[in-house]
């Protein structure tokens, strides 16, 4: 999967469930900046809507929205099996947790599975048992487990090793929707442990509490680096929370511009409070960094213009045209050099593709 | 032929179906053919991605191909809260021929997909039948259930009426009403010209059961199948314009004929359909009792002596005898007895092979060879030609036209520009002028005949726009003042 040339990386997700499972409103929110009101509005899908998604600039998902109405299941099953189901990179099944006819769900489960593995033996599956907010809360961890104890055995069944199947519990009310598609991303991002690897040693120079990564226009966190004292935060969710609060972050600007959700940005977040100190700043084209520092003035200070310094040296991250420099290296201790200087700025921001815009 | 009509619908958890189809079995075999491999008319699961498209290509025709046939289509996708996952989309197809004219069609389609949406959208008939219990869904066992529901019975009525009848008028309450008529379209006629003339073929209705408009009721004493055009608006002191725009409604409605200017120095020659004439045995009679003139009283002393017809030999060697190279006038001279003895009305048998299409008219042209030369040549023209003069040089039609041109110009511009001083001077000629004006007059009228002299204007204009005889013109040409001057038939 990790290539060492530069081009785009295509990754096919397929997005299927029975009709009314939640497929098409969990895509809006995530990738088209709906919020969880608006789903309401949304009408059936007919057949499968493509959509293209660039993401970290060098990965393209093509996500399947497969209508899940009887007979396009029944197509995709039979005419345009092979169709559908070849090259498929990861398999998300919906699962409606509300749904009378939880055996029938199984039944048809089953059965896109066998074709999944007919021609995509290798990929991936997240099952997702969604509408979570309409069980009461005491029964959920039951429902779930038992729910995932005869998927799992249905996914043995049909060919498929434990490791390649992944369960969550998700809504679209709250942030557990985030962490599952994070969860996918993760899996799908192609130098996911290169990137760890170079925030890993920003952490250390910075001497920051903890960093984290996420993708500017659909807040899913990529990844992260805790180090020392934020190692024992209580909230392990916090990611999760962090994308849907600067989700609804976004929302509220638009508002208040008068522009779309999708056209908003920001050039620097900061919260300061007597227990830590927090930025947010661009750190690639399509990614931003939070950064978590103690309270102290001169290291946060110190911190933000070591990030802007270190920018260049995670845009080759994100390049896509530049030929011939090898994904895999990169140069060593980039910040080094400019760790504990507090330089002025330069203006050198390199962005791949001269847009200074964010997204 | 409508070879079959459905309504398919894209349910929330089946996805696109069809709901109803006439007749039983044309999309989705009935319950006990299913096994049988009888063929349906067009293969659903082929077919159904585009009778029920996207949203975003909803709400305007669609037509596909398939298995030989078209489908016709339009589908409607009404958006609203109160539907199942916010919309309800729906198509009535009608499937067709794959060769046939879809021309009529196309209306049809509309008006029905018109209908149905207003069935929908204003009483809900089209969700509620879904909910009734009765209901039974092509395909399935006890298809169709007739007497639930409205939208079988609509679609048995298109089907049979419109094969019966072309054209269908079903009431389902009293102000849900579907017209559909299968209109064949015309080509539009020809243009009509100042020097045809209009022979009714068939009676016009009463004015009592049909409105005339104004220029009709005016001219209808006029349409003798004598009086060209340019006579008739003359006579009836109408605008040209608006004769000729009611008689080619008249053509258009097969109510009359256009024939040509009758005078004996026509020629006429017969066509290769006369072959048909002369195999034709009912057409000869037709036509013997057509152009034969009645026994006047003075003539018949003995009543038992019935009108003899003219024999069918006769007919053929008279009409035979017509060539490109005999004027009327020759013609009638040379058969002048036979034409007396059988009491022959020479016009009527003009008229008969012309209106039948086995005699044709042989028109006379003139091209004037160093005129054209000097006409062709813009710098000829030098800029003192006052604009009456330029008029000269064209017909009077086209005058007529540059005249009101320049008004209206004239009119629409914001200075108000002066309009031309009067109207050129062929207007002006009254009806009764008839005769060649007097000196001045040969000059002006030699003018005009500079226009007509391209070879494109046949003689019978000329001479209605001039209002010159045959023999004038002809002389006027071979005067020599227009130069050598060749004239043609064709």
């Amino acid at each position: 999967m990790m290539e060492r040339s530069k081009r785009q990386k295509q990754r096919k997700v397929l997005l299927m469930g029975r009709s009314g499972a939640g497929k098409s409103s969990m895509r809006s929110i995530i990738f088209s900046n709906y919020v969880a009101k608006d789903v309401r509005r949304l009408g059936a899908t007919v057949d499968v809507e493509h959509s293209n998604i660039r993401f970290m600039g060098n990965l393209m998902l093509n996500l399947w929205d497969c209508g899940g109405q009887d007979s396009f299941v029944e197509s995709y099953l039979s005419n345009q099996r092979s169709h559908v189901f070849t090259s498929v990179a990861v398999l998300i099944f919906v699962f409606d947790v509300s749904s009378r006819e939880a055996a029938t769900d199984t039944l048809s489960f089953a059965s896109t599975i066998r074709a999944l593995h007919e021609f995509s033996p290798t990929s991936k599956i997240f099952v997702l048992i969604h509408k979570m907010d309409l069980v009461p809360p005491d029964q959920r961890s039951r429902v779930v487990h038992q729910r995932a104890l005869e998927l799992r055995a249905t996914c043995a069944d049909e060919g498929f090793a434990s490791q390649q199947v992944d369960f969550w519990a998700t809504s679209i009310w709250d942030q557990s929707l985030y962490r599952a598609w994070t969860q996918v991303i993760y899996f799908l991002v192609p130098n996911a442990s290169a990137i760890e690897e170079m925030l890993g040693r920003l952490a250390g120079l910075l001497e920051a509490r903890e960093v984290v990564l996420y993708e500017r226009t659909t807040c899913l966190v990529v990844t992260h680096v805790t180090r020392g004292v934020e190692e024992g935060n209580p909230y392990g969710d916090r990611f999760e929370r962090m994308s849907s609060i600067l989700k609804t972050h976004k929302h509220s600007m638009a508002r208040h511009t008068g522009t779309m959700a999708s056209e908003v940005s920001f050039a620097e977040l900061q919260i300061k409070t007597g227990e830590f100190m927090l930025f947010i700043t661009r750190l690639t084209e399509n990614t931003n960094l939070a950064v978590v520092m103690a309270s102290d003035e001169a290291s946060f200070n110190a911190a933000r213009v070591n990030v802007q310094l270190a920018r260049r040296e995670f845009a080759h991250l994100d390049i896509v045209e530049k030929k011939g420099k090898d994904g895999q290296q990169h140069a060593k201790g980039p910040v080094g050099s400019a760790e504990v200087e507090v330089r002025a700025m330069d203006d050198g921001e390199v962005s791949s593709s001269g847009r200074a815009s964010d997204r | 032929m409508l070879k079959a009509v459905f309504y398919a619908r894209f349910h929330p958890e089946r996805g696109p179906a069809i709901v109803h189809q006439y007749p039983n079995g044309s999309i989705i075999a009935a319950l006990a053919d299913q096994d049988d491999s009888r063929q349906t008319l067009v293969s659903w699961s082929d077919v159904s991605a585009y009778i029920i498209p996207p949203y975003e290509v909803c709400n305007r025709p669609f037509s596909i191909c398939a298995d030989r046939h078209r489908v016709l289509g339009f589908p409607i996708s009404l958006e609203d809260p109160k539907y199942e996952r916010n919309r309800f989309t729906f198509n009535v197809c009608f499937v067709l021929d794959e060769d046939l004219d879809t021309r009529p069609w196309l209306a049809v389609v509309d008006k029905t997909a018109a209908f149905f949406q207003a069935l929908e959208e204003e009483d809900g008939l089209l969700q509620t039948e879904e909910d009734l219990p009765g209901l039974r869904w092509a395909g399935e066992e006890g298809y169709p259930a007739e007497s639930t529901g409205v939208v079988y019975k609509l679609l048995k009525s298109i089907v049979e009426d419109l094969n019966a009848y072309e054209e269908t008028c079903i009431r389902l309450n009293s102000y849900h009403v579907l017209n559909l008529r299968l209109v064949h379209s015309q080509p539009s006629p020809p243009k009509v010209q100042a020097w045809d003339v209009p022979f009714l073929i068939r009676d016009l209705p009463s004015p009592d059961h049909w409105t005339w408009d104004l220029t009709l009721q005016r001219i209808h004493s006029y349409l003798d199948g004598v009086n060209s055009i340019q006579r008739i608006a003359e006579h009836a002191n109408v605008e040209l314009k608006l004769v000729k725009r009611a008689v080619r409604e008249l053509v258009h409605h097969d109510r009359a004929l256009l024939l040509d200017l009758f005078h004996f120095q026509a020629i006429y020659t017969p066509t290769r359909d006369f072959a048909w004439f002369v195999a034709d045995v009912e057409m000869q009679e037709e036509c013997a009792r057509y152009i034969s003139l009645a026994p006047t009283s003075t003539t018949t002393t003995n009543t038992h002596e019935a009108p003899s017809l003219i024999p069918a030999s006769l007919l053929i060697s008279l009409y035979t005898s017509l060539a490109p190279s005999t004027p009327l006038h020759a013609f009638v001279q040379t058969h002048y007895t036979a034409l007396l003895a059988h009491r022959i009305e020479i016009r009527r048998f003009i008229t008969f092979g012309t209106t039948k299409g086995f005699l044709r008219r042989v028109h006379r042209y003139a091209l004037a060879l160093d005129n054209n030369l000097g006409l062709r040549s813009e710098t000829s023209r030098t800029g003192e030609d006052s604009s009456p003069a330029k008029s000269k040089s064209k017909s009077n039609e086209d005058a007529v036209r540059e005249f009101e041109r320049a008004w209206k110009r004239a009119a629409m511009s914001s200075g108000w520009a002066t309009p031309p001083a009067e109207p050129p001077p062929m207007m002006v000629r009254a009806a009764g002028g008839g005769g060649i004006v007097g000196a001045d007059g040969e000059e002006e009228v030699d003018e005009s005949l500079k226009g007509f002299l391209d070879g494109k204007h046949r003689f019978d204009e000329m001479r209605l726009a001039l209002r010159v005889s045959e023999r004038e013109l002809m002389e006027r040409l071979g005067s020599g003042r227009f130069g050598e001057v060749l004239i043609f038939n064709k």
